[in-house]
């Protein structure tokens, strides 16, 4: 008899026990699912900046050209820069470390943000 | 004579180091939803028009175009990093106008050739193909460090469809199909 209640309780605690795993793989496959969907909205949301400064009314003028050779203008670089400070602190950058590694260069901001973008978004080989 | 000193180009550059700076990061970003981008890229001297590289990618669906599907974007620093997307890309040089293109080479001589004399990345030839199957021929365009060679534009465009620009960020060069 003793045998049989020591079985049950072993039983009920495997049981207690492996629904404490389910549930903390279930959330921890949650948040998992939300980061993913974070970092995926960051990256559509700079895809869709790309599309926008990429409009003819924002192409270059032939006079900006001649200035300014093929450098992306300001008012393009503007449309891309706040979904590129967003893509970048989605990958756990902070605002603090961007700002001391960018210096107030917008460059270093966009080409990293386009870096992280296309290995979002590389072509498989 | 043209084909000698295609020759000795070719074998120059496979055995002398460079003395140039390396080309600058390319990226292509196709950030359509319904495209296909086929191009081919041109390296060209700086400051000259020759000696010129070109890319060819034998198992392209589109007579060696490379191909980048729909959302899909690449970035390489010469042509042997291009060809880690594209298997098998060979390089075709080409050292005057109107000179005949060399036989196909590994992209390892096409980056040789191009370090060795200061290349860097100067037009590109595209087309688009949609959903339907429908091809557009893309413009030429050049980047503007190369205008006195080529006269081409940065960008051609479909109304309400798609745009092609290259453009530059400081040292990195952009081809963005949006």
């Amino acid at each position: 008899m003793k045998n049989i209640f020591l079985l049950v309780g072993i039983l009920m605690l495997s049981i207690t026990s492996c629904q404490k795993e389910t549930d903390d793989l279930v959330e921890s496959n949650a948040i998992q699912s939300n980061s993913i969907e974070k970092k995926s909205s960051e990256v559509e949301n700079f895809r869709k900046a790309i599309n926008e400064m990429n409009q003819p009314k924002y192409h270059p003028t032939k006079e900006y050209t001649e200035k300014y050779g093929s450098e992306l203008s300001p008012e393009r670089k503007q449309i891309l820069l706040e979904p590129a400070k967003e893509l970048i602190y989605s990958t756990g950058i902070d605002e603090q470390a961007l700002q001391n590694e960018a210096n107030g260069d917008i460059n270093i901001i966009l080409n990293k943000a386009f870096k992280i973008y296309i290995s979002q978004t590389s072509k498989k080989q | 004579m043209i084909m000698k000193k295609l020759a000795s180009l070719i074998l120059a550059f496979v055995f002398v180091p460079s003395v140039f700076a390396a080309p600058s990061t390319m990226n292509v970003i196709n950030s359509t939803t319904n495209f296909t981008l086929y191009f081919n890229l041109i390296a060209k001297k700086t400051g000259d028009c020759y000696p010129q590289v070109r890319d060819y990618y034998p198992s392209s669906v589109m007579s060696g175009y490379c191909d980048l599907a729909a959302g899909n974007s690449i970035s390489f620093d010469n042509y042997t990093d291009l060809s880690s997307y594209y298997p098998g890309l060979q390089c075709i040089i080409q050292t005057s106008a109107g000179g005949p293109p060399s036989a196909l080479q590994n992209p390892s001589i096409g980056d040789n050739v191009m370090n060795g004399v200061g290349m860097e990345w100067a037009y590109i030839i595209s087309k688009v193909e949609n959903s339907s199957g429908t091809i557009t021929e893309g413009e030429p365009l050049s980047f503007s460090d190369f205008a006195s060679c080529d006269g081409l534009p940065d960008s051609w465009y479909q109304t309400n469809t798609i745009a092609i620009t290259y453009f530059t960020i400081g040292t990195s060069r952009y081809f963005v199909a949006a």
